[in-house]
């Protein structure tokens, strides 16, 4: 074989590879974009994205991390407060999701109540925001594995971050938000109930939950 | 040489092209849905307050590396509005878990017209937090507005959630911020 062959050859080869990768990039691009569109088709839900205070980069670390653990099922929504911005420029509206307690994990008590204040409701001039930083709307009569902290400066929880919040259906448990490449939540995606419930309480007492 | 070495040699050369040009194509994984402003021309209102206005300021349009003139967007000073607009702003938001928070409304199909970027002062004020750290979440929540994800794979960009030290976007943020605009 000429060298001007295997020259030839091998450029050929390396373009052949790129072009695979790039199909391969292209069809991903497409599936986002097909995602992102059939999501936007809901009206009602405003996008919403946080740079969060805390975020895990492991299961341990998010256990030991939190105030509260649970296994709740949202009971109630009501209104809470309307922050406005500094120079009063933009307001904020919040709400408070109640949840009665069935499986208390971490300083809590069962069929305790408890109540988790996020963004959400009406503001001043009654227009809905209806944000899926952290998931999004809680429905009424549905379950959640919630991972949750004391407000520093209220009498309330919130949500520690998007990795905090798994979603119970059909008994499985699914997350919410960016999972790839995310260890925490890889680590209770797909799992029963039963089964994240008893991961937990293992780590509890094993005293693993570290960061 | 024989032919065969030759197949050996390309089917070597094949295979290194995909696994090298797979890391090129995960841009579309940063990609926040399909999110995005009508064109590049986006109405750009700092409703920051005190220092929060030049952060503000600083990594949207004036600093070298910042969104404006690092990427194709181009942004448009105006007062605050919500249609083909960027808002930002800070407050004590309180308890919320989140340093940063962006918000986008009005989203017909994939197109944005109202955007809102908000500072939470209740934790970044309590002395924790530098004005890199400040910086780096003002970048971040610019960034979501035109419609990039968290990209934990790299400790230079803004768009990194797991740090707080890289106050601007990097070459990556830019060619994807240059492919949707």
């Amino acid at each position: 074989m000429k060298i001007k062959h295997l020259l030839l050859g091998t450029i050929l080869a390396a373009v052949a590879g790129l072009a695979v990768s790039a199909t391969f990039s292209w069809n991903e691009h497409q599936d986002a974009e097909q995602t992102g569109t059939e999501a936007s088709c809901d009206t009602n839900v405003t996008k919403g994205a946080a740079a969060w205070k805390q975020v895990y980069s492991t299961a341990d670390g998010l256990i030991d991390g939190v105030d509260t653990i649970v296994m709740a099922e949202a009971v109630s929504i009501l209104p809470s407060r309307i922050a406005v911005s500094d120079g009063s420029r933009d307001e904020l509206p919040f709400e408070l999701v109640a949840f009665r307690v069935s499986s208390p994990l971490k300083d809590a008590s069962k069929d305790g109540l408890i109540y988790v204040e996020r963004v959400g409701g009406l503001d001043s001039k009654g227009r809905p925001i209806n944000i899926d930083y952290d998931g999004g709307s809680f429905a009424i009569g549905k379950s959640y594995l919630l991972f949750l902290k004391r407000q520093e400066d209220g009498p309330f929880y919130y949500q520690v971050n998007d990795q905090g919040r798994y979603d119970v259906i059909d008994n499985e448990l699914i997350p919410v938000g960016e999972t790839e490449g995310d260890e925490v939540k890889e680590f209770f995606k797909s799992r029963t109930s039963n089964e994240a419930l008893e991961k937990v309480m293992d780590k509890l007492k094993s005293g693993k939950g570290r960061k | 040489m024989k032919l065969r070495h030759g197949f050996l040699i390309w089917a070597a050369i094949f295979s290194l092209a995909v696994f090298l040009g797979a890391p090129l194509g995960s841009w579309a994984s940063h990609r926040w849905g399909c999110w995005k402003y009508a064109d590049y021309y986006i109405n750009w209102y700092n409703g920051g307050t005190g220092d929060y206005y030049n952060i503000y300021d600083e990594e949207a349009k004036t600093d070298s590396n910042s969104w404006s003139p690092y990427t194709d967007i181009f942004l448009n000073p105006t007062s605050a509005g919500s249609t083909d607009h960027a808002n930002a702003y800070n407050g004590y938001y309180g308890s919320t878990g989140w340093l940063g928070l962006a918000e986008l409304r009005s989203v017909s199909g994939c197109i944005v017209k109202n955007g809102r970027a908000r500072l939470n002062q209740t934790y970044l004020d309590n002395g924790s937090y530098s004005r890199t750290n400040k910086k780096h979440v003002a970048c971040q929540e610019i960034g979501h507005l035109f419609g990039l994800e968290h990209n934990r794979g790299s400790s230079t960009t803004c768009m990194n959630d797991q740090i707080l030290t890289a106050p601007q976007p990097n070459s990556h943020d830019r060619d994807l911020i240059n492919s949707i605009y």
